[in-house]
Formats: C-alpha cells, sequence, structure tokens
C-alpha cells in the first residue's frame, strides 16, 4: 500500500480475513454476506458491549454478541449457491453394545499433534507461518497425528491455518476433549478409552481426504477394534 | 472446511462399519444439514472453542456427554440435535 492509498473501510474490514490484521477469530468480518454497513454496525454493536462490560464486569453478552455475529455470517443467506457437498443420504452402523460397554476413540480436526512429531516434519511451520498458507493446507491430503490417550497435556502442540487457536493452546479440551473423556469412563459412562486417538488439520483438500485419508483412517480405526468415534470439528 | 472435513470423515467412517458422532459449531449447521453426517450434536460456541470455553470443565463434559449419548438415542441417518444451554 503506498503512501497515497487511504484505506478503505472495506479494506480495513477484509484485513482480518487473511489480510495485513489477520485475527482468525473475526475473519469473519471479510465474508460476502457482510455489506460494510453489516460491518460498521459489528463495530458500533461490540464497542457499546466492551463499554457495558467494563462497568459491570461480565462478558458473557460480549461474548455472545461476537457469537451471534458469527452465526449470521456463516450462515447462508437465502438464495446463496448450495453448499459444494451434499449429500441425500447417509451411512448408517448402529451402536453394537450399551455406550457403557464400548470402547470409543477421539478424532479432532483441530491439527493437534505430539510435540517431535510434527506431522509435517521437524521443520514443520508455526502457527503464524502456517496460516498464511492455508490455500497450500487446502490442496494437501490431511495426515493423521497419533496422540496416546496419557500423553502429557504440555506435550500436545496445535497448529491449524483455518481457525483461532488461542482457545486451544489453553485447554487443549475446547476441540480435544480427551480430559473429559477419561472422566466419563471414570464415572462408568462409557466403557473404555481407547489407547490412542487423533487429530488432523481439517483445513484440507476434500478430494484427497475422500479418496486417499479418510478410507485408511477407517482402516486404522477397525483395527483398533474401537465401537464408536466421537469427532470434533473446528 | 473443518467442518466439511469432519462430516465427510464420519461419512467414511460410518461406512466401514464403526458408529459415528460429530460436534459442530451453530456457524456450520448448515454444513450438517448438507453433508448428513450420522449424528451431529451442535453447540452454541464461537469458532475453535466447539466444546466450550477454556477450563469451563462442567460444560465441556456436559457437551462430551450429550454428543456420546446421540450413539444410542439418535435412530435415524442424519440424526441434528442442538446442545441446548446457552452460551453463558
Amino acid at each position: 500500500m503506498n503512501d497515497s492509498h487511504r484505506e478503505t473501510f472495506e479494506e480495513f474490514r477484509q484485513s482480518f480475513n487473511y489480510g495485513s490484521r489477520t485475527d482468525l477469530l473475526f475473519k469473519f468480518l471479510g465474508s460476502r454476506n457482510l455489506t460494510d454497513q453489516d460491518a460498521a454496525e459489528f463495530f458500533r454493536g461490540l464497542l457499546e458491549k466492551l463499554g457495558a462490560a467494563f462497568d459491570s464486569r461480565e462478558y458473557g453478552a460480549l461474548l455472545d454478541y461476537v457469537f451471534q455475529w458469527q452465526v449470521r455470517t456463516y450462515t447462508p443467506t437465502e438464495g446463496a449457491p448450495p453448499p459444494p457437498f451434499r449429500y441425500d443420504e447417509t451411512p448408517w452402523t448402529p451402536l453394537r453394545k450399551p455406550l457403557s460397554q464400548s470402547r470409543i476413540a477421539l478424532v479432532s480436526a483441530a491439527g493437534l499433534f505430539v510435540d517431535g512429531e510434527d506431522p509435517l516434519g521437524p521443520d514443520g511451520p508455526t502457527q503464524e507461518q502456517a496460516v498464511p498458507r492455508i490455500q497450500e493446507f487446502l490442496r494437501m491430503a490431511p495426515i493423521l497425528s497419533t496422540i496416546p490417550r496419557d500423553a502429557d497435556r504440555r506435550c500436545l502442540k496445535v497448529r491449524h491455518p483455518g481457525y483461532d487457536i488461542r482457545a486451544a493452546l489453553l485447554d487443549h479440551n475446547v476441540v480435544f476433549p480427551i480430559d473429559r473423556l477419561k472422566e466419563l469412563q471414570s464415572e462408568g459412562e462409557i466403557g473404555e478409552l481407547a489407547e490412542e486417538h487423533y487429530s488432523f488439520v481439517g483445513a484440507s483438500s476434500q478430494k484427497r481426504l475422500l479418496a486417499e485419508a479418510a478410507p485408511q483412517w477407517a482402516t486404522l480405526l477397525k483395527s483398533k477394534d474401537v465401537d464408536a468415534i466421537l469427532l470434533v470439528a473446528a | 472446511m473443518c467442518h466439511v472435513s469432519v462430516g465427510h470423515t464420519a461419512r467414511v467412517i460410518e461406512g466401514a462399519g464403526i458408529s459415528t458422532v460429530c460436534i459442530y459449531i451453530r456457524a456450520f449447521r448448515h454444513q450438517a444439514q448438507a453433508l448428513k453426517p450420522p449424528r451431529t450434536l451442535i453447540t452454541p460456541h464461537l469458532l475453535g472453542r466447539t466444546v466450550g470455553s477454556p477450563d469451563d470443565i462442567m460444560r465441556q463434559r456436559g457437551v462430551t456427554r450429550a454428543a456420546l449419548r446421540l450413539l444410542e438415542t439418535a435412530s435415524k441417518p442424519g440424526t441434528i440435535a442442538e446442545f441446548a444451554p446457552a452460551l453463558r
């Protein structure tokens, strides 16, 4: 941008979406579903809620406000083109035994891996390096990382170019609820937790996921004798 | 794209004979409707906080439990259930 260029409001809001001000929690500001007037109203309301939160010391309304705008912005508008992947039928495998006797494994699309086992190799990118490479990720086949049930939480890394990982860095359970599953197992709600759980980067080639990766993962999981899989999107 | 990947993965794994349940956030409910994973729980949470806020153990446990229970209670393919408690 040269000195003579005055940034427009549209450029400003779009800069949060893989631009000069990238913030994946607020990338929706760059959505085509928003007009400049919509985005201006978002900022006005945000400041209003922020001011109220300073006084009340309650930030729930602020959180709810951002949530509502996220939902509004990502939800297709009436008359929008249909999503590229749509199906009429659904595969169906009923659970063979009660949950309290079932063996469960977790698969998260949130991009977790164990320190020292970077799926992109020892020189794999940092989060900051990965984000601008989102288009590369979207062309790649996803790679499944194995996370042992009892892995030390301090050894878990997160890298994903498509979502804001700040919460996952604080507590991986927000997208990989392994500790909650352990509690449910100890309370007898589920029979057993598998010894191995899994994660991959959901921002990946759907063609390659369907043709290459997912069928291999299904074979792997069959070999582990799990009865059911909990999948978490991020 | 994460929600699309999860839907596709669930469909493939379920097709291979293992029961699956997915957790999605509300902003991508339309993807669950289009992809029709076998069973989906929708949470009223922000992107990147699908199961709940950091260290909100009770809520995370409630979401995880509600998702797992769908494995027993969902009676038809493509079931979509909402995790009802509000965000706060």
